[in-house]
């Protein structure tokens, strides 16, 4: 479970996350979408540990992130925005320098790297230097680096990116079987359609705060809309500003 | 380079203090330029006390080659942090070609205090001799652009090229990189041995002083001296516009070798954490050869003085020892380096289970592995001559790491929990080699006093002492 009171994260004047309350429960994925700027990935960062919150509290499977910190990462896997990998290792390096700092022994880390390996068609390029890998690939090396300690939260921030439809369809059914094992999921898109199809409840997040917070359906009758994208631009309030530049650009034709 | 440090980019109230301190370009260079100067002052009180023209110039040849280097190593080192930082990355897409000149410009600021150092000596001789000091600014001057422009060269040569496949020689083709970057530090004492040794017997051109650093003792003979200053100007010029071109043309497209393996098989090695960390750096290392050049130094320092110990024939086992302790103490210049490492992987770094006490004791172990290596050899190339210098094998391992630790505990005393890349200045090293010097100093006085075994295992004990309580320091 993942658990957030009253986080706030100021950046100097600037609030980018405002009294955040949020509340995944085990075997739930939760999809946390916003506009650009919105406060998600400061708060992934902040459940991570790679940033402290200015104020609240943040508890992942019953740990203060703050309070312990390693004992948090243990049980978290996060799979940023754009890989963070050492480029000069290869995918066999990297998965063997996790393997030690997460003390996974060996049997186990082999069995899960051959496991995700095979998922992902990834054999190929287990010796190839991850700096010369494309950003595909580097996907793949960054969402196995997060599963491979069989994390009990997993912190997904635009996991989707890069990856081909039919590998994209693969780590859907691996979240889906990581929700079934009572892990709880943070998942973030912008490709709604996506979210809609994975998430179990959704927040709206914007100016740092949750604006609204349900399943895809609850939020449709919420504002009367058919459309999850059409539900995204009346939470976000962004409908006429959206028609505003559309006009403009029509105009400019 | 300030916003791409994780460290202080993640805390937006250091990030604007940080971007406010390197923004005052004129500060920065005067506060590390000070400690150069000091340096620098002591050195010129030796030539206002030079009795002859001979030792003036004795010691310009030995001080020309001191910004040469500092301009090698900043430059090989800073581009290819830059360069891990991906501050090239927005600029790919400008249409625009930016050359080299853009990385000497952002480097040139790490350069002017290098400047610092020969200052003094070219105020003096200004003042003694208003011409000679002139062309000794101007080589002086040239010895700095031609260290960046070799620099630059090791960097588009070693640090540009990415490697697909990790190839069966990967470990042969690291000694073959150390090897060719020991030629090129070292060229300094091959040309002096050349001078010395190998073309009086070939019969031509015996005059090898024309090359920097010998050039600077032209000075006295001022049109030999600018007729040598316009050719190795327009020999620089040449190069650094070749390489300028060719650097911008690499970090478009870095050169892309495959050496393909047909084994696609995942091998599993667990280790402990530290294990793993340490063997993370080294592999990392290995493979950017413009890193292994700053955990080269004191091979550089070393050489001469076994070469010369060596010719004179007057080697002793406190000669070995004193070249252990050199070792020991330059271990900390690659701090600089074993942290750079890490450039914008920190965060994830941060998001894994390691405290800072284990990232900073593997940070520390993996700096001492090299100079280890160094003073094992040492150690060994001792008992060649005295059987009796495996007494010195101890203080091998003891030096390094006494000195990396205390290191890591002068660069990491910020109250922050978490791990990071501290910033390293001039100023911060020479505090550094301060302190290391005394250590080093309470270790090596039973040596000096007794010079018996007793001695030796006392100053042992002593090591250990410091080495053991830098390290719990550490711990807790």
């Amino acid at each position: 479970m993942i658990v957030t009171k009253g986080l706030t994260k100021w950046f100097g004047g600037l609030c980018a996350v405002n009294d955040l309350n949020l509340r995944v429960q085990d075997g739930e994925i939760y999809g946390l979408l916003g506009p650009n700027g919105s406060g998600k990935s400061t708060t992934m960062k902040i459940l991570t540990g790679i940033l402290k919150p200015s104020s609240g509290t943040a508890i992942v499977d019953k740990v203060d992130v703050v309070a312990s910190p390693i004992k948090a990462k243990k049980k978290i896997g996060y799979v940023p925005e754009s890989p963070i990998l050492y480029e000069s290792l290869t995918p066999n390096d990297m998965f063997n320098f996790l393997g030690g700092l997460r003390n996974i022994p060996s049997e186990k880390l082999k069995r899960r790297v051959n496991y995700y390996s095979n998922a992902f068609e990834f054999y190929p390029y287990m010796h190839q230097y991850i700096g010369s890998l494309s950003f595909g690939n580097k996907q793949k090396v960054s969402i196995i680096s997060a599963l491979l300690h069989d994390p009990s939260i997993l912190i997904m921030d635009e996991a989707m990116n890069g990856l081909d439809p039919k590998i994209a369809r693969i780590l859907r059914e691996i979240l889906f079987r990581f929700k079934v094992n009572g892990k709880s999921i943070i998942f973030s898109t912008h490709v709604l359609p996506l979210a809609e199809m994975v998430c179990d409840r959704i927040g709206i997040i914007d100016n740092g705060t949750i604006v609204a917070e349900g399943t895809v359906e609850e939020l449709k009758d919420k504002v009367h809309e058919a459309d999850i994208e059409d539900v995204f631009l009346e939470l976000t309030k962004s409908r006429d500003r959206v028609a505003n530049v559309l006009d403009a650009l029509k105009q400019t034709e | 380079m300030v916003k791409a440090n994780p460290m202080i980019a993640n805390d937006r109230e250091r990030l604007e203090s940080e971007l406010k301190r390197s923004s005052s370009i004129l500060r920065n260079v005067v506060f590390q330029s000070l400690p150069l100067l000091t340096f620098g002052i002591f050195i010129a009180s030796a030539i206002i006390l030079a009795e002859s023209r001979e030792v003036v110039l004795g010691l310009l040849g030995s001080l020309a080659f001191i910004p040469l280097i500092l301009s090698i190593y900043q430059t090989a080192v800073q581009a290819t942090y830059l360069n891990s930082l991906g501050v090239f990355d927005n600029l790919k897409m400008m249409p625009t070609r930016l050359g080299g000149h853009y990385l000497s410009g952002v480097i040139a600021l790490d350069l002017i205090p290098n400047f610092a150092f020969v200052l003094p000596s070219v105020v003096i001789l200004l003042i003694q001799k208003p011409l000679v000091g002139t062309l000794t600014l101007l080589w002086f001057l040239l010895g700095i652009i031609l260290g960046h422009v070799i620099g630059l060269a090791i960097f588009t040569t070693f640090g540009l090229k990415i490697q697909s496949y990790k190839g069966r020689y990967n470990f042969l083709k690291v000694i073959v990189k150390v090897i060719a970057l020991i030629v090129v530090l070292t060229l300094f004492f091959s040309l002096i041995y050349a001078y010395e040794y190998i073309i009086p017997y070939m019969g031509f051109m015996t005059e090898l002083s024309v090359i920097y650093p010998m050039a600077i003792t032209s000075v006295f003979d001022p049109f030999f001296s600018i007729f040598l200053l316009i050719l190795h100007s327009i020999f620089l010029l040449l190069i650094y516009y070749y390489i300028s071109h060719k650097i911008w043309e690499r970090i478009l497209e870095p050169i892309i070798t495959s050496d393909r393996r047909i084994q696609n098989e995942y091998f599993p090695s667990t280790r402990s954490k530290m294990s793993s960390l340490v063997l993370k750096d080294l592999k990392m290392i290995s493979r950017q050869t413009a890193m292994i050049a700053g955990f080269l130094l004191p091979l550089f320092v070393l050489i001469p003085q076994i070469v010369l110990a060596v010719q004179e024939g007057d080697l002793s086992l406190t000669q070995i020892t004193f070249f252990i302790f050199i070792v020991g103490a330059l271990t900390l210049s690659g701090s600089d380096a074993v942290l750079k490492i890490e450039g914008k992987n920190l965060d994830f770094l941060r998001t894994l289970p390691l405290t800072k006490d284990q990232y900073i004791i593997g940070k520390a172990v993996t700096m001492s592995l090299i100079p280890m290596i160094l003073s094992i050899i040492l150690v060994v190339f001792g008992i060649y001559y005295y059987i009796s210098a495996i007494l010195l094998l101890p203080l091998a391992f003891l030096l390094p790491l006494t000195s990396s630790f205390f290191t890591m505990i002068y660069l990491f005393r910020y109250e922050e929990e978490d791990i990071g890349i501290p910033d390293i200045n001039i100023l911060k090293m020479i505090v550094l080699f301060i302190i290391v010097g005394l250590l080093f100093g309470l270790i090596a006085v039973p040596i000096l006093l007794l010079n018996t075994y007793i001695g030796y295992f006392t100053s042992y004990g002593i090591a250990s002492i410091l080495m053991i309580s830098a390290y719990l320091h550490l711990k807790l």
